[in-house]
């Protein structure tokens, strides 16, 4: 593993975006910022930011007002990134499933790589899923590299 | 051994490049112990002190989406005259000429957040920029009672002076240190970056290798406020038949200054600007005129 690699598993940098969900899972994700939970501790960093964020924690079924924005900061932050989905709602739509208000769940608008179920989702359940993404940013960033060689290869052929 | 630590040359010339380039590492190494001993002091485990350095590195290895190329300059325009105003710190140069360029490096954030359409960077660098107009005057004030009380400008005139400037000037360094939190954004005075509140500041629109530069600046930039304080004690103490170095007193005194940082960040919330020039103006500008006042009355010249 190089250093980068090592660099990137230890200091995901975090946006956190609700969707228009009930709140409770927005609540989840501040008490994990808490003594009690302390994310901070493997390098969790929570910006407002989607260009300094690695790791996008979605809350909420995708209400069709927000499914612009949603694609719009995911389309802002920089590779590699991973799409963490919160709850009951972001999985799989929960009670707002078939709902006309909303896109049915938050894979329907960006690529999720980790689903967090769970209604309220436990803090545990999260520090879990961030984990857990941890390991699929240096996979992402790898396949990225892989696919910019092979393109660099097929156009020096051509 | 002994007479490579008499010589001048070593002083002048080896010892600040050594600590040039050591200085992003220290730097980075006294921002992740401060995240720690925050994280300690609200009860938390906090993370490793060597985050800053994992922090840099990660952005490094990111994808950089460029939006436009001014911005990028002003960004390494402001790494790279941070950079100079501590070389010239560190090899003892006119400290008018330092306290410029390190106001000029402000003002090279303040232009790249300018330089890009987001609101969020135009705020920053608004606020950045009133953060500028009251921290520079007492800065440049002190550079002034630095000035006369050493009769020049030149860093080598304070280790020449008869007495350390901490004698002389004791109320400047607490002007200094109100003006500590501005420099190192921390609370009470973390308008510009406000955390949260407007995204990142001027920062707002860097991505990539590019932040990971402006977040480096940072590293030096802390180095350099910290040094600028150890300049008030460069002076041997001399207690009875014990002799204490004068790098040793400075340092005490850097340390001094970093833990008034980190207490004052965790004790105070953040003000608002035209709270932030109140405080700063009116409680910067007593300290120092009292301390004129002290200097003319006693007639303390450390020429």
């Amino acid at each position: 593993m190089s250093f980068t690699e090592l660099s990137r598993k230890k200091s995901p940098w975090v946006l956190h975006v609700g969707t228009g969900g009930c709140n409770g899972c927005d609540l989840e994700i501040l008490s994990c910022l808490t003594p009690r939970f302390d994310v901070s501790r493997f390098g969790v960093y929570s910006t407002g930011n989607p260009k300094h964020a690695d790791v996008m924690l979605c809350v909420g079924p995708v209400t069709l007002k927000y499914k612009e924005i949603i694609t719009n900061l995911y389309n802002q932050m920089p590779d590699p990134k991973v799409v963490i989905a919160i709850g009951t709602c972001a999985s799989t739509g929960g009670i707002y499933q078939g709902c006309y208000g909303t896109c049915g769940a938050l894979d329907q608008v960006v690529p999720v790589d980790v689903y967090v179920p769970g209604c309220n989702v436990r803090p545990e359940a999260i520090i879990d899923g961030l984990v857990l993404a941890l390991d699929i940013l240096n996979e992402k960033e790898r396949v990225i590299l892989d696919e910019k060689k092979k393109s660099k290869t097929s156009r020096g052929a051509a | 051994m002994s007479q490579i630590w008499n010589d001048p040359n070593f002083h002048a010339y080896v010892v600040p490049t050594i600590l040039l380039i050591l200085s992003p590492f220290i730097g980075g190494l006294l921002m992740g112990v401060d995240r720690r001993v925050t994280a300690r002091l609200q009860n938390r485990r906090g993370p490793p002190i060597v985050q800053p350095f994992y922090d840099v590195f990660k952005l490094f290895g990111k994808e950089d989406n460029v939006v436009n190329k001014t911005y990028l300059v002003f960004g390494l325009a402001y790494q790279t005259t941070v950079v100079l105003s501590l070389a010239l710190l560190l090899f003892k140069y006119d400290l008018l000429v330092i306290t410029f360029i390190f106001g000029l490096s402000f003002i090279f954030l303040v232009l790249a957040g300018y330089s890009v359409r987001s609101q969020f960077s135009y705020v920053g660098s608004n606020r950045d920029l009133l953060q500028m107009h009251s921290y520079e005057p007492i800065l440049l004030l002190v550079v002034f009672l630095i000035r006369l009380v050493t009769g020049s400008f030149q860093v080598d005139s304070i280790f020449a002076a008869s007495q350390p400037l901490l004698y002389v000037l004791p109320l400047a360094l607490l002007a200094i240190f109100l003006i500590l939190p501005i420099k190192f954004r921390k609370s009470p005075y973390d308008i510009s970056s406000a955390h949260q509140e407007i995204a990142q500041g001027p920062m707002t629109e860097f991505a990539g290798k590019y932040l990971g530069l402006i977040e480096s600046a940072h590293f030096f930039e802390m180095f350099f406020m910290l040094a600028f304080i150890g300049l008030f004690y460069s002076k041997d103490l001399v207690i009875g038949s014990i002799t204490v170095p004068w790098w040793i007193m400075s340092l005490g005194l850097m340390l001094v200054a970093y833990i008034f940082a980190i207490v004052v960040d965790n004790a105070t919330a953040r003000l608002r600007v035209d709270q932030m020039l109140k405080q700063v103006y009116i409680i910067g500008l007593i300290l120092i005129l009292l301390n004129l006042a002290y200097i003319l009355v006693t007639g303390r010249w450390i020429a």
